[in-house]
């Protein structure tokens, strides 16, 4: 009987690394826990400009420090999500995009992950500059030789986005003789630990 | 393990596993690995191995968050079941024992998951290690109350 007891939990144990299963189920229960009220609800739309967005509910965060990863309550059955959709956090400040579409619940890669990277432009002259992804986000690879002044607003040049989404204001500036570019640290105008609901942008 | 006993303690497993994936709970951004370090010092408690891998199994399931294999979970994995051994083998007082399977499970987390990660953000890894050093210490202590473990 014990061995019987040990093999099924070894055989659950590979099934939870490499499949993924009952996961759906799981998070729709975290969704639950976290807000009954808005459990599987209907979506709600708003309109910004040409662009229809779609409101969701953050309910978990990837569980580990290397990743920045969350989990939204929308999913392909209960709306047209789909992978790339750029997520916002009011309708027009870029926060991630989606990475992966389940029925019940969706995925989104957030500009703070690691493995995040996107071209930007900087302030009226519109720099270029690459946002990369951390904790505290960071543009590289800017010219040296270009108007780059804190408080410069940062926002998208990326093709997978629409042009021109805000991301955030130049906070820190970082000059050196021994680097070839200048580095900046992007200001946000939200906290992302009190953050609960989001904006997919549907079309 | 009395059946109180082992549902008490998948609780637990399953509130770390909230804790860990909810985002307030960071320090300054870092998150602790809550059902690492619970299952560190759990490790110490069932004599029975089933009955430790069914936390384990539990703890997995329960930080299990995207499809496909994720490295993070294996290293977790890896580290605990190691621990239920490597705890009681190791030549230390116990709570020393404890510490040094948190600092090491930490590291072996990000060795499997993405060792690049250790050098290009050392602050993060670092910060990480004395937050889950801190709650595993506390857990080590909160469990240590426990009736079994009259022999520590």
């Amino acid at each position: 009987m014990r061995y019987i007891g040990l093999t099924l939990l070894a055989g659950l144990l590979i099934a939870i690394l490499f499949s993924n299963l009952f996961n759906g189920a799981k998070h729709a229960v975290f969704d639950f826990i976290s807000d009954p009220s808005f459990y599987d609800p209907a979506p709600i739309a708003k309109k910004v400009g040409t662009r229809h967005f779609v409101l969701t509910r953050l309910y978990s965060t990837y569980p580990f420090n290397y990743r920045n990863l969350i989990a939204i309550n929308l999913g392909s059955r209960s709306s047209s999500i789909k992978l790339g959709d750029p997520v916002t956090v009011d309708g027009q400040t870029l926060i991630g995009q989606v990475i992966e579409v389940n029925p019940n619940y969706s995925l989104v890669k957030t500009i703070f992950d690691s493995e995040w990277s996107l071209p930007v432009r900087i302030g009226d002259k519109a720099v270029d500059g690459l946002l990369i992804g951390r904790q505290e986000p960071m543009i590289t690879t800017i010219d040296k030789n270009q108007p780059v002044a804190v408080g410069d607003r940062v926002f998208s040049a990326g093709r997978e986005f629409p042009y021109g989404m805000k991301i955030g204001v130049i906070k820190e500036i970082y000059d050196s003789s021994t680097i070839a570019f200048i580095q900046a640290k992007v200001g946000l105008d939200y906290n992302f630990n009190q953050l609960r609901e989001l904006w997919v942008l549907s079309n | 393990m009395g059946l109180v006993q082992l549902t008490g303690y998948s609780l637990l497993v399953v509130l770390a596993g909230f804790f860990q994936q909810w985002p307030l709970l960071a320090v300054n951004g870092i998150r602790a690995n809550f059902v690492m370090v619970l299952l560190i010092a759990l490790a110490f408690i069932p004599d029975k191995f089933y009955e430790y891998l069914w936390f384990v199994v539990l703890g997995l399931f329960i930080l299990k968050f995207q499809s496909g294999f994720d490295g993070a979970l294996l290293g977790v994995g890896l580290i605990t079941i190691a621990a239920f051994w490597l705890g009681r083998e190791m030549p230390w007082h116990w709570i020393v024992n404890n510490t040094a399977l948190v600092v090491a499970g930490t590291l072996v987390v990000y060795i499997l998951a993405k060792p690049s990660f250790i050098l290009s953000n050392w602050l993060v890894v670092l910060g990480e290690i004395i937050y889950n050093v801190i709650i595993g210490t506390l857990l080590f202590f909160a469990l240590a109350s426990d009736e079994r473990r009259s022999k520590f």
